[in-house]
């Protein structure tokens, strides 16, 4: 950068020299001749191949603005076959780097598979698994078995681990939907919204390079302008030297922009479109020559119709105005600030400003109760409900026909085989008792994931689900109770009554519905925790997605203790890739170990009302 | 609940396609290889357009102002050239803008009113470079010494190094 000075001041000199020799053309004793110029304009081609490479290397590469349009996106259980592979019983830790590894993981995987749900003993699983008589997939077979060798090219690895994970998952008859349609996912997604801390100072300005590569025209009119003598090639060279003389000419003035935005409801309810205008102002008197605008739609909200960014050219006082649609969704949702991308009038520098402006939606479901009623245990306490008990008494449900004694009510007489046969016989109803409930709301970061990149977490669904759980079990007269493991721990002991029901739905609306960045550390205590908290002949009904670590464990034991468990399970998995399928595979072993252990699970398939599940659902399989 | 389509800007991307079939019909006739270098720099716009593509778009860019260098030496007029000059640096300025607003922007944003503004701003500056140039040549182009060519030469060679050097101002 010192040599400036000193190449303007040679330039410069030269140029006078030239006014000089035109003006007595003659006196300076230059060696002229059309060798000399050629040789010239040979240099400067040459030069101008370095500016081509220049570009090529360092050329422009535009701020990216976060791709706001889209909501939060989901996790998809089955990301990587390494963690799914590590959950199966007696599997250690895999890695997906050293062959053997993984493949004692997924023969692991196989032999479980064959022993649940083939009737192989341990013994004669491996045995199958070694030989690789257990699939029909030979391919598969012989990689797990003994006599797969090693497998050094990447890609018919990979393709060999995903034939022998759906070899794995056919052969446990359960997903025959092994070929879901795969679904249109985006990838290299870094944030769907602007953090509404983000500051606007310091300004933070950058050179775009978008002019760079202009000095290709300067040198080639000047290298063919010299050897064809072409004036019309040589002042193109002057048109170029133009342009790169402008590109450096004026840097980003001071800009004072001012941002309002309105929604056209502030508090709407799931599924509502809710319009968002934005009014960008240039309050300076200078004319903002390029401005882009990219607002900032929260996070957890996708935009359904119309354009959240908007490019243009704002004179000093005038204002822009933008408008689109968002879908609400359950949640608090804040807007971040607009961000502003200002450039000079040639477009050589770009500035990122943040317009601050806090706006908020906040979409909070009505409760409505579930209308079918929840599927509880018998274990009851001494107060009328919904819980039919094995004792005769006064309820709704047929028990038994006895011998009428006198003073038996008139209405329970039994009159239509008085009609028939002329005796005389009591008909008894089994006795109803209201259950004591906690509803415990599994939101652990593992819970935290969803069938598909747009679809809601179990966690979300969880929520909304036992809230109209609570809500349904309230109106029936049960004492209901609230827990909640992982992202947030929280307690309500069971109760009854309108401020206890608002409780619940308070304790519930905290649940953070996006992943907290790490699982707290207190996670594995939960059931401990929980445990002394539960008051004896508590009964549970737990949402969980059962992929996290231990579920099965853990809820055995509190069967073991004496509280009834019944799983209410939002479906989290999806079928769209091996690792996926095989994590589903995981998840209905998981299911299929509780039911057996005496545990009911409903099974609550996505994009399904909770009622279908309670409905339809085995709850014992 | 899609990404924006990132493609590049409809109206900056007509204009620079239609700008380089200007250059081709202007200078194509003065030279066969003037024409199939305006082809090819015409296709590469096309190209690179249709998909993010700035290295097509640079590399047709390229191809039209080589096409009217050619047609310069091939006969093309003084005026004709300096106007094909023009027109290639603004197609490859506004394909260039083209992909940098569907990066930023997307396809479904309003941006007409930014992209006429900037073309027509760079344009401006074009023509009075180009007429600037033009001008020069008019009033003093015949009869000078070879000498004095050099040392013109020299001294824009000289000047344009000092330009590059100079950063792109900021204003921090």
């Amino acid at each position: 950068m010192t040599s400036r000075p000193l190449f303007l001041v040679l330039g410069l000199g030269l140029f006078a020299l030239a006014v000089l020799e035109l003006a007595a053309p003659g006196v300076l004793p230059i060696p002229v001749s059309e060798g000399l110029l050629a040789v010239f304009g040979l240099i400067v081609l040459a030069y101008a191949y370095t500016v081509v490479r220049l570009r090529r290397s360092r050329g422009p590469d535009p701020v990216r603005p976060p791709d706001v349009e889209l909501p939060r996106l989901t996790t998809v259980p089955g990301e990587q076959v390494d963690t799914v592979l590590e959950t199966f019983p007696g599997t250690d830790a895999v890695d997906t780097t050293s062959l053997s590894s993984l493949r004692s993981g997924l023969r692991q995987a196989a032999v479980t598979v064959l022993t649940r749900y083939a009737s192989y003993s341990e013994q004669e699983a491996t045995d199958a698994v070694r030989a690789g008589t257990w699939t029909s997939d030979t391919d598969a077979g012989e990689f797990l078995g003994d006599s797969g060798g090693s497998v050094t090219d990447r890609a018919r690895r990979e393709r060999l681990v995903d034939r022998s994970i759906d070899a794995v998952v056919s052969a446990s008859n359960l997903a025959d939907d092994s070929g879901d349609e795969p679904t249109d996912e985006p990838d290299d997604v870094e944030a769907t919204g602007i953090d509404p801390d983000t500051g606007s100072t310091p300004a933070n300005r950058r050179v775009t390079h978008h002019w760079l590569g202009v000095g290709f025209v300067v040198l080639v009119g000047l290298g063919v302008g010299t050897l064809t003598r072409s004036p019309g090639v040589l002042l193109g060279a002057v048109v170029g030297i133009g342009y790169a003389a402008y590109a450096r000419s004026t840097p980003v003035g001071a800009v004072d922009l001012s941002v309002e935005r309105s929604v056209s409801e502030a508090e709407p309810e799931p599924g509502e479109a809710v319009t968002v205008t934005l009014d960008v102002r240039n309050e300076g008197s200078r004319s903002v020559p390029d401005l882009r605008l990219v607002d900032g739609v929260p996070e957890s909200l996708a935009v359904t119709d119309g354009a959240a960014r908007h490019g243009t050219a704002l004179r000093g006082g005038d204002s822009v105005s933008l408008s689109y649609t968002v879908t609400a969704r359950r949640g608090s949702h804040e807007f971040g600030p607009t961000l502003a991308l200002v450039r000079n009038r040639p477009g050589s520098v770009e500035e990122e400003l943040y317009l601050p402006e806090r706006t908020t939606i906040t979409c909070r479901p009505s409760v409505q109760p579930v209308r079918e009623s929840v599927p509880l245990r018998s274990q009851a306490t001494q107060y009328t409900g919904p819980v039919e008990t094995d004792t005769r008494g006064t309820g709704v449900a047929f028990q038994s026909v006895r011998e009428y004694h006198p003073g038996d009510s008139l209405t329970r007489i039994d009159w239509n085989r008085r009609a028939r046969t002329g005796e005389l016989t009591t008909v008894e109803f089994a006795e109803q008792r209201a259950a004591t409930v906690v509803i415990l709301v599994d939101c652990r970061v593992s819970a935290y994931v969803g069938p598909a990149a747009t679809a809601q977490t179990a966690v979300e669904r969880a929520v909304s689900g036992a809230e109209r759980t609570i809500a349904r079990l309230l109106d029936d007269g049960n004492q209901v109770g609230v827990a909640t493991v992982g992202a947030a721990d929280h307690w309500l002991a069971p109760g009854t009554g309108t401020s206890h029901r608002h409780e619940a739905v308070e304790l519930l609306w905290r649940i953070p519905l996006s992943a907290p960045d790490q699982s707290t550390g207190s996670e594995p205590l939960w059931s401990h925790r929980l445990g002394r908290r539960l008051p004896e002949t508590t009964q549970l009904l737990v949402f969980t997605p059962l992929v996290g670590p231990e579920t099965l464990a853990q809820l055995r034991q509190f069967e073991a203790h004496g509280h009834p468990v019944t799983v209410v399970s939002p479906d989290p998995t999806a079928g769209t890739t091996p690792p996926r399928r095989l994590a589903r595979l995981r998840r209905s072993i998981t299911t299929t170990d509780l039911r057996q252990s005496g545990i009911p699970v409903f099974d609550w398939e996505r994009d399904r009302p909770l009622e279908t599940a309670f409905a339809t659902g085995e709850g014992v399989g | 609940m899609t990404r924006i389509d990132t493609a590049p800007a409809v109206t900056s991307s007509a204009a620079a396609t239609l700008l380089g079939l200007i250059v081709l019909v202007a200078v194509g006739p003065f030279s066969a290889i003037a024409l199939s270098l305006c082809g090819l720099g015409v296709g590469g716009l096309g190209v690179g357009l249709r998909r993010e593509g700035r290295t097509a778009v640079s590399g047709g860019a390229s191809a039209l102002f080589l096409g009217v260098v050619a047609g310069a030496v091939g006969g093309a007029p003084v005026l004709v050239t300096l106007f094909g000059v023009v027109s290639s640096v603004l197609a490859w300025e506004t394909g260039q803008r083209a992909i940098d607003i569907g990066i930023q922007l997307g396809r479904g944003a309003e941006t007409d009113r930014l992209e006429l503004r900037r073309l027509a701003t760079n344009g401006v500056v074009g023509l009075l470079t180009g007429s600037g140039g033009y001008l020069v040549y008019l009033l003093g182009a015949s009869g000078q010494p070879l000498s004095a060519l050099v040392l013109v030469l020299l001294a824009v060679l000289v000047l344009f190094v000092t330009l590059r050097r100079i950063p792109t101002p900021t204003g921090e």
